[in-house]
């Protein structure tokens, strides 16, 4: 924290400061000078407070040169030769004090206009705060939850998107024309892409499966299913395939299997490609070892 | 006896004159310390400074004080340097470290004591 330094006492200290150097001394002690300090404080105080009750005890409210001399006697202070000390010697005057410059103050930068007391504060008092400090402004609007707008928003918002998703589709997928002139590009209608047979997706129902991700994925159970498919597109039933419902005897059976099914896929079955072909189980040891 | 009592008599009388006329001179004279600072001080005091003469009286009365503080203590800083020198038998860096006078609490404690002030300051802090 900044301390309060008296500008007086520093500059009695620079006095002193010049007094000392008249006698010869060229440095002091930092304690001696404070010492000195304060003895020349405490002296000008004294003369002061003495001059000042002897000028009242006369009567008067003014002090003179009368009650400045009865002070000096009071203190036991001889100024018999003051005369002389100051024809003697050539004392230092302190250099005039240069006016400082005041602390050059950071303007607060100011965002807005302060709001003015209420009536009930007196002028006096320090002024509000830059609004933007205590006022709080929601950045946005509550949103409106009464059910007609949100209705008529949702219609909205699904109007839109399905426009969106048209104008996309007719932009990018294929695209029939409704009239063979040339400029039909005006009415674009998106293709349809027909699924072959088209009466596919009525055979298969779709509303009881609700997450085609948990449809049976069981490894064994592809493999089989992979099976099954090269069989019938090698027209070829293996007997050994009746035995999947004996699973714990079949893994060998099944491991024969897969290595069969290798061979299969090595001469180009019904799936070459290793990536899209099912997980295979991993070897038993002795499968290994061989 | 009675001429003492009227050398008693005679000192504030006489001594009373030349100080007003001195006052006059005191025109001329800047006292080292400022104005400014010892009106400050007798400010606090209660004396208010209404003659620039008065404040320049009590300026150079402190002035003179310190002055003769300061020369007490010088001399008893050049008694101790004189007697050190004697002892050692190099004198060359004596002399020059006398040059540089240093005010120290050695010198200034007996020189207030002259004066009837007893400094003791301690050594460390604690």
């Amino acid at each position: 924290m900044e301390q309060q330094v008296n500008v007086y006492r520093k500059m009695l200290a620079g006095a002193i400061s010049g007094i000392l150097l008249e006698q010869g001394f060229d440095t002091v002690e930092k304690e001696c000078l404070g010492t000195l300090t304060e003895m020349l404080q405490a002296f000008v105080t004294e003369i002061g407070t003495l001059s000042k009750s002897f000028c009242e005890l006369s009567g008067r409210s003014e002090p003179v040169i009368a009650d400045i001399i009865l002070g000096f006697t009071e203190m036991g202070y001889d100024f018999s030769n003051l005369d002389s000390y100051i024809k003697s010697n050539k004392h230092t005057v302190l250099p005039a004090l240069q006016p400082q410059q005041p602390q050059k103050q950071l303007n607060m930068l100011s965002a807005g206009t302060k709001q003015p007391l209420p009536w009930y504060i007196p002028q006096h008092y320090p002024p509000f705060p830059d609004p933007h400090a205590y006022v709080r402004t929601p950045t946005h609007k509550q949103p409106v939850i009464d059910y007609e707008s949100v209705r008529e928003k949702a219609a909205i918002q699904k109007k839109d998107i399905e426009k969106a998703l048209t104008k996309f589709l007719s932009k990018t997928s294929p695209t029939h024309n409704l009239f063979d002139t040339d400029e039909a590009n005006i009415f674009p209608l998106v293709a349809t892409k027909p699924v072959y047979p088209p009466y596919l997706s009525a055979l298969l129902p779709q509303d009881q499966i609700f997450d085609p991700e948990d449809l049976d994925f069981d490894p064994k159970s592809q493999i089989i299913q992979q099976q099954k498919n090269h069989d019938k597109a090698k027209n070829r039933i293996k007997p050994e395939v009746k035995k999947e419902d004996e699973e714990e005897t079949s893994e060998l059976v099944v491991d024969v299997d897969v290595e069969k099914n290798e061979e299969n896929t090595a001469s180009g079955s019904y799936i070459d490609n290793p990536y899209l072909a099912a997980t295979k189980l991993p070897a038993s040891q002795i499968m290994d070892t061989t | 006896m009675s001429q003492d009592d009227k050398m008693i008599e005679d000192h504030p009388l006489t001594l009373g004159q030349p100080l007003s006329d001195f006052l006059l001179q005191l025109e001329d004279y800047t006292p080292t310390v400022p104005d400014a600072v010892t009106a400050y001080y007798l400010r606090t005091s209660g004396f208010e400074p209404r003659d620039p003469r008065l404040v320049r009286l009590i300026s150079i009365a402190a002035q003179k004080f310190i002055s003769d503080i300061a020369n007490d203590a010088l001399q008893h800083c050049k008694m101790r340097s004189t007697n050190s020198s004697s002892h050692a038998s190099s004198k060359s860096k004596q002399g020059i470290k006398d040059r540089g006078y240093c005010l120290t609490m050695e010198d200034l404690t007996p020189a207030l004591a002259e004066f009837g002030i007893t400094i003791k300051k301690p050594h460390y802090y604690v």
